[in-house]
């Protein structure tokens, strides 16, 4: 079934239909919200938060555009919140400190870092390919871009990368631990 | 093609930027050296999937938008919004009523006159 489809019936009040939309995007929405705040458990709560907004939301949803961009900005915003509400914070509290299986490895680490090296959309881009798991084309629909724009990004942001981690090629193909 | 041409086409190749890559596998083939760019940039792309979405998110999800709708408020929560403005509305009328009452019968008045 279509996402028209489904929204029309979740706005009737048919949960099993908002159910599968979820299920259809909660990958987009986690890569969304992880662009941002580079925290799995932060990426989370955005994303929990971002559904409810929607499920609330989804009255005032006109249909103009599609459903996954409207849901993107959602999850882009709450993100956004959260990292202002981080920001505000004064001190780091006990419960931010990740726990030791979450700490990332080295590996992770020296990406992570490279990825500094990137613009906001190619950092986007490639987050929403990689851990979204979109296409080219879908992600040039929430950005508003044509296939041909997203590959290029994507192609530019690999070379960046490899640029930036050019000495770095022991380590990053290295045992994981 | 050359060690130099086939590393810039490596990350083409990867996006499926390129329409005739049968160049670059040729090459590819034969030299170990280029080999190894393509194994950093396939590491590259196996570490950007990571982390993952955690498997138990949907699942989540789901559970705290089943508690948000079967919460009562929930469900009556934008009629009792809209009630309230109404409320809100009517009340605001009837005191600027009482208050201008003085203006109000002069309108009155008035119209009768012109009547």
């Amino acid at each position: 079934m279509d996402d028209e489809r489904l929204v029309e019936r979740a706005k009737s009040g048919h949960i099993p239909s908002f159910e599968e939309l979820v299920v259809r995007y909660s990958r987009m929405v986690f890569a969304a919200a992880y662009s941002v705040l580079e925290d799995t458990e932060a990426a989370r709560d955005a994303s929990q938060e971002a559904f409810l907004k929607a499920y609330i939301g989804l009255r005032r949803f006109n249909g103009r555009s599609r459903f996954s961009t409207w849901l993107y900005s959602i999850a882009k915003n709450c993100a956004l919140d959260i990292a202002r509400r981080r920001s505000r914070r004064p001190t780091e509290s006990l419960e931010d400190v990740p726990e030791p299986s979450a700490l990332p490895d080295r590996r992770g680490l020296i990406l992570e870092e490279a990825m500094r090296s990137l613009d906001e959309r190619e950092r986007e881009a490639l987050n929403l390919h990689y851990r979204g798991g979109l296409s080219a084309g879908e992600i040039g629909d929430l950005l508003g871009l044509t296939e041909g724009n997203v590959r290029v990004i994507m192609f530019r942001a690999r070379k960046k990368l490899r640029e930036t981690l050019r000495g770095k090629e022991d380590e990053l193909l290295g045992s994981q631990g | 093609m050359n060690c130099s041409e086939a590393r810039d086409r490596i990350p083409e190749y990867l996006a499926g930027l390129l329409d005739e890559p049968g160049e670059l596998l040729e090459h590819l083939e034969a030299c170990p050296s280029c080999r190894r760019e393509l194994e950093v940039y396939r590491h590259l792309d196996a570490l950007l999937s990571f982390p993952a979405m955690p498997p138990e998110l949907p699942a989540q999800i789901l559970a705290h938008i089943r508690a948000y709708a079967a919460e009562p408020s929930s469900a009556g929560w934008e009629a009792i919004t809209w009630l309230g403005a109404g409320l809100g509305a009517s009340l605001a009328i009837w005191l600027l009523m009482l208050t201008n009452l003085n203006s109000i019968k002069d309108i009155i008045r008035f119209i009768l006159a012109v009547i």
